[in-house]
């Protein structure tokens, strides 16, 4: 008989706290978008996308919420993919993107009653990252295309040693995939490209295979770690150069691209705030700490 | 009298109702799964308005979101799931029955106290701690043992879901060769077997639908693992070696499924991805029940 009483009890205890929980919540979470002039703003705002802007996204949200301790911002990564998809369906207040809103993508927001707004928040160089122990240290943008559209298909076709080349990317449901592919391969398809989930996964692969090759952001090949950046050449003839903030806002360095936020029309109250300080002096200035380029809009 | 005449219809109906929620229970698992395949197949079906079932079942391309040209070809990913596993067999299936044999068998009282629990230990670690593993340290174990030049191949897939399965076979095989009635072990015994001979010729065939069920439900396993396979195999949908990377269904489902917009071509081809791996799971473990059955039935 006691074992009837134990189960019965554990179930009637899951079931309570199931429904305190359930309603204690929505009492212990501050009201989305409301502003308290007294203490300072409070909120919740939900940042979803990119895994480039992941590092940077969590500074801003963290640096923000130091300052205005009621407010609170929830950051994950997924891809610009994820994020897109999150926008359309209302499950984010930011999108991060590291690649323009496609038109199919702006279709389906506005079928769904979202209208996404653009906004620039930074400039980013993509590097191309290999293994210490290679002794490449430059590539054109054509022998980058071969390498990943699967022409090239060893080192020694460009000037290293007689090897496999390894190619590690990320899945489709990333920004920098969908750039990459636009940019550097004109559209067509990858081809022999181990798929990883995140920037963090190929360098770390990078950093354990001699004959490996990736693409970063470049922000990804700071925080100490041991690989080495490619110079990218634009032709055979133009000047070699490295994803260097100057390079990239310059123009220079040939895989760069422009970082976005979307939001679901003007934002209002705290979001607005938030907003305000990604593209404003404090925001970019923590984008340039983490190795990013600043792009400061004075139109919205 | 009076009191006995008036109890009878009471436990009757108390009878019935308890024999009616228990057959509700049993019939809402079986609901649940109609509604799942039901669900499955609904939202696959509009993939084939736009691509015939044989390019989807057989076409060797899986390039979802191609600008150049949409391919939903799932043989790659059919591939995938088939090598991983049938490594993942060859190696745990015989690992299995030989530390099944010994802990049912050989083993003395104190080494079966601690290896029972042990193996069951190893049932208990989540898949993504197994894929991190894989992806981590087995890689490159694998890379120096075999030469490869890829860290991320279909065998660092298998080989971790062999370790994943192994529990599952040792238990179920363990329990099938203990529950043979004790007068076999003598009989064999009395004719004049040998322990080994007695373990060939008479325990394994009588335990071996015990152990069957045991290798299918380990196969069932190994089909649908997503989390370890994901970050293990590299993730290519291509047609490899062994030694190459590759990509299993459930990774692609998993992987794609945060990006796709509800109701896109892509949406419906992953659904239809999903049936297949949902009918191919049935109709095994429908040949594993049937062949089991049939076993029982020669009294095996």
């Amino acid at each position: 008989m006691e074992w009837k009483i134990v189960v019965i009890s554990l179930v009637a205890g899951l079931l309570l706290g199931t429904a305190i929980g359930y309603f204690v919540t929505p009492w212990i979470q501050p009201d989305e978008n409301k502003t308290d002039g007294k203490t300072g703003l409070t909120g919740n705002i939900v940042v979803k996308g990119s895994d480039t802007l992941l590092i940077v996204a969590q500074r801003w949200a963290e640096n923000f919420s130091t300052q205005h301790p009621n407010v609170r911002i929830d950051v994950s990564g997924g891809g610009s993919g994820v994020g897109f998809t999150a926008l359309k369906d209302k499950t984010t207040d930011i999108c991060d993107a590291s690649r323009e809103i496609k038109s199919s993508e702006v279709s389906a927001c506005k079928a769904n009653g979202v209208n996404p707004v653009e906004w620039v928040v930074g400039l980013d160089g993509i590097a191309i990252v290999v293994n210490p122990s290679n002794p490449i240290n430059e590539l054109t943008l054509e022998q980058l295309e071969m390498i990943y559209n699967g022409t090239y298909t060893n080192w020694n076709q460009v000037g290293g040693n007689n090897a496999p080349i390894i190619k590690y990317g990320r899945q489709s449901t990333s920004g920098t995939y969908a750039f990459f592919r636009e940019h550097v391969l004109h559209n067509k398809d990858f081809v022999g490209v181990t798929e990883l989930a995140g920037n963090a996964d190929i360098v770390s692969s990078v950093q354990s295979d001699a004959n490996g090759i990736g693409y970063v952001g470049v922000a990804y090949t700071k925080q100490g770690v041991t690989v080495k950046v490619l110079s990218i050449k634009a032709s055979a003839s133009a000047p070699a150069y490295q994803p260097t903030v100057d390079a990239v806002k310059s123009g220079s360095y040939s895989i760069a691209r422009k970082l976005y936020i979307y939001t679901n029309g003007v934002p209002s109250g705290v979001l607005a705030e938030y907003v305000a300080f990604i593209i404003g002096p404090q925001g970019q200035q923590l984008l340039e700490i983490e190795g990013y380029v600043s792009y400061v809009k004075t139109d919205k | 009298m009076d009191k006995n005449r008036v109890k009878v219809p009471y436990s009757k109906l108390k009878e019935t109702l308890i024999e009616k929620a228990l057959l509700a229970c049993a019939l809402i698992s079986v609901i649940v799964v109609i509604l799942i395949f039901f669900l499955l197949f609904s939202q696959g079906l509009p993939t084939f308005g736009q691509v015939t079932i044989s390019d989807f079942l057989l076409g060797p391309k899986w390039e979802p979101t191609s600008e150049v040209r949409v391919l939903l070809g799932t043989l790659p990913l059919l591939y995938g799931t088939m090598i991983v596993t049938l490594v993942a067999m060859a190696i745990s299936v015989p690992l299995g029955l030989i530390i099944a044999i010994y802990i049912a068998e050989v083993a003395r009282p104190l080494e079966k106290e601690l290896l029972k629990p042990i193996i069951e230990l190893l049932a208990g670690v989540p898949s993504v701690i197994y894929g991190l593993f894989a992806m981590v340290t087995l890689a490159t174990w694998i890379q120096q043992l075999t030469g490869t030049s890829y860290r991320l191949n279909a065998l660092n897939g298998g080989v971790i879901l062999a370790i994943m399965v192994l529990p599952t076979i040792v238990s179920l095989a363990e329990d099938a060769i203990t529950a043979v009635p004790r007068e076999y072990r003598e009989a064999a015994t009395a004719l004049g077997a040998s322990k080994w001979e007695a373990i060939r010729s008479v325990l394994l065939p009588s335990a071996s639908s015990g152990i069957l069920a045991a290798v299918f439900l380990g196969f069932g396993r190994a089909i649908g693992e997503t989390m370890a396979v994901l970050m293990a195999t590299g993730n290519l949908a291509t047609i490899g070696s062994i030694l190459e990377p590759t990509r299993t269904m459930t990774a692609t489902i998993a992987i794609e499924t945060p990006e796709v917009a509800f109701g896109s071509l892509h949406y419906s081809a992953l659904f239809a991805l999903a049936t297949e791996l949902f009918l191919i799971t049935f109709i095994f473990n429908y040949l594993a029940s049937a062949i089991g059955k049939r076993l029982r039935r020669m009294g095996r």
